[in-house]
């Protein structure tokens, strides 16, 4: 048997060194981005955005790319909540941050992470969604509260659960909700997938799902709106290329994407 | 002979011993910066929390019934993959570990479209008594044994080939039953991988989370168990998320502690 | 089936065993009876013996034929009878006494007993009966792996034995002991086997062993009997090449015609008073004369050879020698250094004829 009694300095001395390099950890920054001389931008650029915006953004990524070539859009969808967290405790290397709710936002102003202050560039409704032929006919948010339906929520730390929550507690209604999901994309899916026999989730939501959900609307005086917010964070590896992320998703083309998937355009 | 490569007087060449120490730091540091960020003067407040009580409870009683689930199943099987000789054989075992290697989401996805309101096998449950897995206290148990189950079968499958079949033989010519040979001869003599194997199924039954939350959903109370808790809590309670995890870190490693290395082959 | 069926005591009490196995490159044919007498089956190893056992024991299905246990058919192939193990009633002691590990030795005895629904406290009771007369008093708490070979051996004898089988089947019995052991259980296996009721049969690859537990012989070659009878019939007159062995004589086939044998396997004796027909010749090695010139006098068999090898065997030695017939001799130290072996060339055999003894096979 050989000896390693030899090796138990090295590993505490080596798990020492790096708790404390843990612990005094710093964010890095990148690359710069350059700036060509006719006004294009290259590089990467990391989109933070909650999981309602993935089918517009992921066509407004492409649309991007190809205006300016050289550049790669990478994005994370995720709740927002969760994004939030993964920029300011974890030091996730993102450029842009488009979140959807203000609160979200909010938390990442609060840790002094943004650069570019932020703007709300779409809003969203909240919507009923159903499985297709709408079996348990469910006409209004008071239907959501029957006995034997089961109702699918986003989790209250998610903002389109808070939304809900917000919708449901104006309308008077009292839902009992089956499952708290971790983001509204995952309530769909349940819908979809027939488990659940409703589920609040946005309008956008809805127009992505094509054929696979029905949309029950909720009254405009029942229902609340999202607003998104979007901003570039002080740290961005790619900080000129963020900004212009954030002009294509303001600009007149990038609105009509948004519009196209069910967003309201402010 | 370059430095790296020279034999020590103890004999493990210095390039291996220093990857092994990398090995062993990447290993323990996430375990370490845990155990620092852990709010251990909050523990008994924490653990008074609803939300962590609750969790706790779920969990508990989830992963038991599951491993009680999970034995009746799978000690059975064990013995037939072990002991028999049918055509497929290969194949059941094949499938009986596949949950093993399967990302716990898709085995999620896979029990919904099996067992869901609108599954193959579950829209007959449902037409018939209105009710469904999805969602409830036992869809719990059913995510976390189809993904724990495989443990169990995989120990107790090799504690029984290790196991010399002449000692059944004996007990039969001493006019014991079959029942009472699986029970008093075999199942003894095979305790120790029967342990192993179960010990294995609780913990990964104790800290699943995909299939879990892809089948039976998230609600305190009903469906939240600790890592699910964990995952949700991050964010806004991160002091109640990190006592649970590490509770779970705690669990775990007294179990494979225990075990002695006999999870990792036939006693 | 072979033939060669010896009873003592009636078949409606004792073992039939009427049999054909496959067994690995050959089939068994077996048939034989067991009273209430202690029947050894020996011969050579991978002979099929064990799977006699088995087949008894009802742990291996024959392929044909019946084993029939007093009034009670516990296989018959044809009528597709097979009564499974936990019924059959026996006692077997097996070749590495298979006591169960996790079990103490009373436990151990008293598990047949418990398997038949008798309380632990009964179990233990008679258990304890049967280890006392077995000669064991302190090591009833011990676990197997705390006993020696030779006690472990007699709480395996003590577990078989509790139940009060109808017969008793014992493989291999003393084999895994060591010479000193094997000597003292033996006398004592010798009784307890007298006092047991009821027909035993014990497999065993030793003839000391046969000799001293048995009362009669079952000599299993290749799957086939090739004797059967007492010790003293299978020395004086063996019919296979085990059982010559076992006697230690040179035995030859042949087709003997007034006194001359011509022999299978080459070569001819002259052996006096043969019968006419196929016989068996046997030769005791000391009555084998080696010479290195050819030998004057009265020996009517005359034949050369040369050493093929010599061992050693008590304080003489046996020399074989590679002839036509192949021949083995028990000659004197100082014979040996007299006929020089060590030197190559031939060697002189004689053999009288009246030292031949023949019969038929």
């Amino acid at each position: 048997m050989t000896d390693v009694t030899g090796m138990r300095p090295l590993v505490l001395v080596a798990l020492v060194v790096l708790t404390a390099c843990a612990a005094g950890a710093e964010t890095t920054t990148g690359d710069p981005t350059t700036a060509a001389s006719d006004g294009a931008v290259s590089g990467d650029v990391t989109v933070f955005a909650g999981a309602s915006l993935t089918d517009a953004f992921t066509e407004l990524g492409t649309a991007f790319e190809d205006a300016n070539p050289g550049t790669t859009v990478t994005f994370n969808f995720a709740g927002s909540q969760q994004l939030a967290t993964q920029i300011t405790t974890d030091g996730a290397p993102a450029d842009v941050f488009a979140s959807a709710n203000q609160t979200q936002m909010d938390v990442v102003g609060e840790a002094a992470l943004l650069a570019g202050g932020p703007v709300v560039f779409a809003r969203n409704r909240l919507e009923i969604s159903v499985e297709p032929g709408n079996p348990a006919g469910i006409a209004t948010l008071d239907d959501l509260g029957r006995d034997g339906i089961g109702v699918v929520l986003a989790a209250d730390e998610v903002p389109a659960g808070r939304y809900a929550r917000e919708a449901l507690d104006a309308a008077g209604v009292t839902v009992r909700p089956v499952s708290l999901e971790t983001d509204v994309r995952a309530v769909l899916t349940k819908v979809s997938l027939g488990e659940a026999d409703a589920g609040i989730v946005y309008t956008s939501d809805i127009a992505a799902a094509e054929d696979t959900v029905e949309g029950v609307a909720i009254p405009d005086e029942d229902n609340v709106i999202a607003a998104y917010l979007i901003a570039t964070l002080r740290d961005a590896p790619s900080a000129e290329a963020a900004r212009a992320f954030v002009e294509t998703v303001r600009s007149e083309k990038g609105q009509e994407t948004l519009d196209a998937y069910g967003f309201d355009t402010p | 002979m370059t430095r790296g490569q020279e034999s020590t007087a103890a004999g493990i060449p210095a390039g291996v011993r220093a990857l092994g120490v990398a090995a062993i730091v990447f290993l323990t540091l996430p375990l370490i910066g845990l155990a620092l960020r852990t709010p251990w003067d909050q523990v008994s407040t924490l653990l008074t929390e609803p939300l962590v009580l609750r969790a706790l409870r779920l969990s508990l009683v989830a992963s038991l019934a599951s491993l009680a689930l999970a034995s009746v199943l799978g000690v059975p099987l064990a013995w037939l993959l072990a002991r028999t000789d049918f055509p497929g054989r290969r194949l059941v075992r094949a499938l009986a570990v596949l949950p093993m290697v399967l990302p716990p989401v898709v085995g999620g996805v896979a029990l919904l479209l099996a067992l869901g309101r609108r599954g193959l096998f579950g829209q007959v449950l449902f037409a018939a008594t209105g009710w469904a897995l999805p969602f409830t206290t036992p869809g719990v148990i059913v995510a976390e044994t189809f993904v724990a189950m495989p443990f169990l079968v995989v120990t107790v499958e090799a504690g029984l080939r290790a196991l010399d079949p002449r000692f059944e033989e004996a007990a039969a010519t001493l006019g014991a039953s079959r029942w009472t040979v699986l029970r008093t001869v075999t199942l003894p003599l095979i305790a120790p991988s029967l342990t192993a194997g179960m010990a294995l199924c609780w913990a990964r039954a104790l800290g699943e989370f995909g299939a879990t939350i892809t089948f039976a959903g998230n609600l305190p109370g009903r469906t939240q168990t600790m890592p699910l808790a964990v995952y949700l809590e991050l964010e806004s309670n991160p002091a109640a998320a990190y006592l649970l995890s590490i509770l779970l870190l705690v669990v775990s490693i007294a179990v494979l502690v225990g075990m002695r290395d006999r999870y990792l082959g036939s006693p | 089936m072979t033939a060669a069926i010896g009873t003592a005591g009636s078949p409606a009490a004792g073992l039939l065993v009427d049999i054909r196995a496959r067994r690995g490159t050959f089939t068994l044919a077996v048939a034989l009876e067991v009273g209430d007498e202690t029947v050894a089956i020996v011969g050579p190893n991978g002979a099929g013996k064990s799977t006699v056992l088995r087949c008894v024991a009802g742990l291996t299905a024959p392929t044909a034929g019946r084993v029939v246990l007093g009034d009670r058919v516990l296989d018959d192939v044809d009528r597709r009878v097979h009564v499974p193990v936990e019924h059959r009633d026996l006692g077997i002691v097996f070749q590495d006494y298979l006591l169960f590990p996790h079990r103490s030795a009373l436990d151990n005895v008293a598990f047949g007993l418990r398997a038949r629904g008798w309380s632990t406290r009964a179990a233990r009771d008679e258990a304890r009966t049967w280890l006392a007369r077995v000669g064991l008093t302190d090591q009833h708490a011990l676990r197997p792996a705390a006993l020696s070979g030779g006690q472990a051996q007699r709480v395996a004898l003590a577990r078989a034995l509790a139940t009060e089988p109808a017969a008793l089947l014992l493989d291999e019995p003393l084999a895994a002991l060591d010479v000193q052991a094997r000597h003292h259980i033996r006398r004592q296996l010798r009784e307890r086997l007298a006092a047991f009721d009821g027909p035993t049969l014990l497999v065993t690859h030793d003839p000391i062993e046969a000799a001293t537990l048995a009362d009669r012989l079952v000599v299993l070659e290749d799957g086939r009997i090739t004797q059967t009878g007492t010790i003293d019939d299978v020395t004086r007159r063996p019919r296979s090449a085990w059982a010559a062995r076992l006697a230690g004589v040179n035995l030859y086939r042949g087709r003997a015609s007034g006194g001359l044998v011509a022999l299978d396997d080459g070569g001819q004796l002259i052996a006096a008073g043969a019968p006419d027909g196929d016989v068996f010749a046997a030769v005791p090695p000391r009555a084998v004369a080696l010479f290195r010139q050819h030998p004057s006098g009265t020996p009517r068999n005359v034949w050369t050879g040369v050493v093929d090898g010599v061992e050693s065997y008590g304080d003489r030695l046996r020399v074989h020698l590679a002839a036509s017939p192949p021949v083995t001799a028990e000659i004197t130290p100082a014979a040996a250094a007299e006929l020089d072996l060590a030197r190559a060339g031939e060697v002189h055999v004689a053999v009288k004829a009246t030292e031949i003894t023949t019969y038929p096979q």
